[in-house]
């Protein structure tokens, strides 16, 4: 697997996700489904040679005997942020936007390394009262609310 | 500073609302208690927005509480729709509900909506825009509204409208059923296209309505040739209607106003009713409406809802042709 | 009509209150910083104002609107040059080069340089909005179905030149945005494509969360790789140094840029329908074809800066025309302005240029102030605003995300735009790591309705023979001569420099 270019499994999504929404085209009438078919027909065209392109680098290194170059040397540090969105974004309806924005900007802070608490605490602070002085107060809008606020 | 002194004002009056409703509120429990939800299905400053924020002030001074807009646009208004319909009915949450997209809404089989006039508890009806037919000013081949409908019938022509399943689209549609005119359809986004095509000769005939329209047609820009309603508008008197012409059975506007999810107690319903018309009337609010162009056209109870289902039952006689 | 002399005392009487002023400065401030917070664009901020504006005097409400109007557009920049989180859409194609300067150590340079162009497009814009508005107004009604079509695919051209190396990819990721704008309701027959029955996708995707993911977000996960690394101390060094205002040389080379699109963003105002975000794209495509060494493009030019910025900014004053002489707005915030017109008892027309000749030159002049006093605020506050960018990203990550989430939430007070946000955010990156292009997404997604409706209109509104259609009129063969071009250029440099190796 670590030896496939990664390139090879792009293409792969691209045809399969192309081939699901020309399915969906295909189930409509003719005049709405004209545009959407000739969009996805070039993109599956464009992922075939994405996926081929791939297949061909990853012969060329096997030949080579060298490592395909993987685009993704470092992506825990970037999972971790998105899975910390996820949640904080899922957490909003729950507790309520202002409860869920604190819990994830310190968790974001501490993540990124934020080692004094006392900053910690005054942008947290910061955060929360700019949001409700410009958009409750000022642009008077309705933030989620959930069991907190 | 008038800006700051507005907002003092109104910080004022809501500190003075909330003292009302509390001491009314330890009192006896007497609606409403508390702020009410108004959810606008289209964005800020949209002629409904707009209308709407005009219009508020006026019945909260009669309702004793304050009226929060929600703007929830989206999916041609059935994002607020659905929204509003599944709010709790308690009173506290109220909608502007938009015709006729609220019915071509439910009515269109493709949107997969089990949802119809009987969701709602009306309270009354706003504001009530009446299509027109326009054509470019410089327009030889018919200059008033017989000629088009004869050349029409002969010739197939380009016609300006907001929309698919509008009611500009739906008017059109009507007029072809009726009087074998061969009007197609060329669909735009907003108004602000629409009038662009017609002022520039790009369609041949425009159906739109009197507010975004009248204005137009006073300065010159284009010629408004029938308006599609029982009696002539206000704001374009010397237009005449499409019946008078000789063009009887098609009228067709776009409306709005109030309603909540069903099921609001009597005292609830009444005390709304009472407090939206009390401030539609306010001299404040129909000056600013007349200036807008639009027309305020107060309807509640029976006739509100009569009003509805005659759309509603407009819409469904065109469902053969609409492909429902 | 033009400026009649004896108006102006009480044009000048007008601006003098203190009211007005008040709002200019108003204005300015909140716009420049309402339009650096993604999510909050100038149409947003205008319609939130509106109501504020009910019991205002005319001008002051108009000058107010006007104001956060063209500071909303040049403080969306701001942040996409220092941390690539473009404020307003209009300012995508800012953060192309911006934000690469940025990384550069040219942050000042390239703040000054937005600055400046911003205020050279807002000012010639309301200069054309002052003496010209009637005559160009007219283009606004000369444009249709046939044009929007040829301007989109125009627009789109650049897309194939955006992922330098990767051209395949970068058309894929074009056709990705494509498909993604054909989301929702189509506009011509009703039919729900793609919608999977959410009536929040009805409407189609939107397209400022969809941005926000693309560019925000994923910049926020790319800087997360300095997380769980060897070299963990690894932080983004950002230089201060240079002068605010483009020096002698940088100016030579920007002017003829600068001039063309001006006219550009001016002419895209004037058009319904098509504001900042189109204007920018078609003059950031007209700038690199027009280039020397086009190759730079994407990677810091400051020619591609000052492109984008001056055509986003022009595009204020040319919106305005059909607004206020036809009633039709030329953009989707002026639109909103019409409301604000309407309240106040002004009705777009002749009426409004003689018989409320006093307010209207008023706003009009106003507006040029608003742009010159942007342009003071901008280039004073450069040297302190510049420091955004070294903020510690420990600080800015989470004011980013949360800012972000927020903003999207804005929008429609929905939910599902955060979910929207957060879905992109996840592509924006994947898509960036493997060298694909975001912006080619979103540029496809702001043209690619438009191509669509326009030619579909077109076959209709030809009545039969569609390819006469588009050869009887003029502005349609103008712009096909554009695209092929748009199309042949790359190919005729290629040629050249290849036969000049041989030489």
């Amino acid at each position: 697997m670590r030896n496939i270019h990664l390139d090879t499994f792009i293409g792969l999504l691209m045809l399969l996700v192309s081939a699901y929404f020309y399915y969906l085209a295909q189930n409509m009438p003719p005049e709405p489904a004209e545009f959407p078919k000739l969009v996805i027909s070039i993109l599956i065209v464009f992922s075939l040679v994405i996926m081929s392109k791939g297949v061909l680098l990853t012969l060329r290194a096997k030949k080579n005997g060298t490592i395909v170059d993987h685009y993704f040397e470092r992506i825990r540090g970037p999972m971790a942020v998105y899975l910390g969105l996820c949640v904080y974004v899922g957490l909003i309806e729950l507790l309520g936007f202002f409860t869920s924005t604190t819990i994830a900007s310190a968790f974001f802070m501490l993540l990124f390394g934020m080692r004094s608490y006392i900053k910690l605490l005054l942008v947290l602070i910061g955060i929360n009262v700019f949001i409700y002085l410009l958009f409750v107060w000022q642009l008077k809008i309705v933030l989620p609310a959930g069991v907190l606020i | 500073m008038n800006l700051r002194k507005r907002n003092m004002t109104k910080i004022m009056s809501s500190v003075a609302l909330s003292c009302v409703v509390f001491t009314s509120s330890v009192f006896a429990e007497e609606y409403p208690a508390k702020p009410i939800s108004a959810i606008i299905s289209y964005g800020a400053g949209g002629n409904t927005d707009v209308g709407a924020r005009i219009l508020f002030p006026n019945v909260e001074k009669e309702l004793g509480a304050a009226l929060t807009i929600l703007n929830k646009p989206g999916g041609g208004g059935w994002v607020g729709w659905t929204n509003l319909l599944n709010s709790k009915n308690d009173g506290y949450t109220i909608g502007y509900i938009n015709t006729p997209n609220l019915i071509t809404g439910y009515l269109n089989p493709l949107m997969k909506r089990d949802k119809s006039l009987e969701d709602f508890d009306l309270i009354a009806n706003h504001v009530t825009d009446y299509g027109v037919i326009s054509i470019n000013k410089d327009e030889k081949r018919f200059t008033n509204i017989k000629e088009l409908v004869e050349y029409a019938k002969a010739n197939t022509l380009t016609v300006s409208t907001t929309g698919a399943n509008g009611d500009d689209h739906i008017a059109m549609l009507k007029m072809n059923q009726k009087f074998g005119t061969k009007f197609v359809p060329v669909h735009t986004k907003g108004s602000a296209k629409q009038r662009a095509a017609i002022q520039g000769g790009h369609v041949d005939v425009g159906f739109s309505n009197v507010g975004d329209t009248n204005n137009a047609h006073k300065n010159g820009e284009l010629k408004v040739v029938a308006v599609m309603a029982e009696e002539r508008s206000n704001f374009l008197k010397d237009v005449p209607t499409l019946a008078e012409s000789g063009f009887p059975g098609v009228v067709s506007w776009s409306a709005r106003g109030i309603a909540a999810p069903k099921g609001l107690s009597a005292e609830q319903l009444e005390k709304l009713r009472e407090s939206f018309i009390k401030g539609m009337n306010a001299p404040e609010h129909l000056k600013k409406m007349e200036e807008m162009g639009l027309q305020v056209d107060i309807k509640t109870g029976d006739d509100y809802k009569k009003m509805l289902m005659d759309e509603e039952q407009g819409v469904i006689e065109l469902k053969p042709i609409l492909g429902w | 009509m033009g400026i009649d002399f004896t108006v102006l005392s009480s044009v000048i009487a007008e601006l003098a209150s203190f009211d007005v002023i008040l709002m200019l400065f108003a204005g300015v401030i909140g716009g420049i910083f309402l339009g650096s917070l993604p999510g909050l664009s100038a149409t947003m901020g205008i319609a939130l104002l509106i109501p504020i504006t009910f019991g205002m005097e005319p001008v002051a409400a108009l000058v107010l609107l006007s104001a956060i109007y063209t500071s909303a557009i040049f403080g969306g920049s701001i942040t996409a040059i220092l941390i690539h989180t473009p404020g307003t859409p209009s300012s995508a194609a800012t953060a192309m080069d911006g934000y690469q300067m940025t990384l550069r150590g040219e942050g000042l340079k390239a703040l000054g340089t937005s600055t400046v162009c911003s205020v050279i497009g807002g000012v010639v814009s309301a200069i054309a909005l002052l003496i010209l508005a009637p005559p160009l107004a007219q283009i606004s009604l000369k444009f249709s179905a046939p044009e929007y079509f040829l301007m989109a695919v125009f627009g789109l051209t650049i897309i194939a030149s955006l992922s330098t190396g990767a051209m395949i990819k970068g058309l894929a990721g074009g056709l990705f945005g494509l498909l993604v704008g054909l989301v929702g309701v189509d506009m011509m027959t009703a039919y729900p494509r793609f919608t999977f029955g959410k009536a929040e996708l009805e409407n189609g995707i939107s397209l400022i969360p969809a941005m926000i993911g693309l560019f925000s977000i994923s910049q926020v996960l790319m800087q997360a790789e300095i997380l769980h690394s060897a070299k963990k101390k690894e932080t983004v060094v950002v230089e201060l140094k240079g002068k605010v205002f483009p020096d002698k040389k940088d100016w030579l080379k920007i002017w003829p840029t600068v001039t063309k699109s001006s006219v550009i963003g001016l002419l895209v105002g004037i058009l319904p329908g098509a504001g900042g975000d189109v204007a920018s794209w078609v003059a950031y495509n007209e700038a690199k074809r027009g280039s020397k060494n086009p190759e730079n493009f994407g990677k810091g030019e400051i020619e591609g800066l000052a492109a984008a910025e001056t055509a986003n900014n022009a595009v204020t004053g040319g919106a305005m025309i059909p607004l206020l002489t036809l009633g039709i707005p030329g953009s989707a915030a002026t639109a909103v302005m019409l409301g604000g017109l309407y309240i106040h008892g002004l009705k777009p027309g002749h009426e409004l240029f003689t018989q409320n000749a006093n307010i209207i030159y008023a706003v009009i002049i106003g507006l040029i102030l608003a742009n010159i006093l942007m342009g003071i605020f901008g280039l004073t506050m450069a040297r302190q605003v510049v420091k955004v960018a070294s903020i510690p990203f420990y600080i800015l990550a989470p004011v980013i995300i949360v800012l972000s989430v927020v903003g999207s939430y804005a929008i429609n007070n929905n939910m599902f735009d955060v979910y929207v946000m957060v879905a992109f955010g996840l592509i924006g990156y994947l898509m960036r790591k493997t060298n694909f292009s975001t912006a080619a997404v979103v540029i496809a997604m702001i043209l690619g309705s438009m191509a669509e409706i326009g030619y579909r209109q077109a076959i209709v509104m030809s009545k039969g023979d569609v390819l006469a259609y588009y050869f009887s009129r003029p502005i349609s063969i103008i712009l096909m001569v554009l695209i092929a071009l748009a199309l042949l250029t790359p190919l005729l440099q290629k040629w050249k420099s290849r036969k000049g190796i041989k030489v």
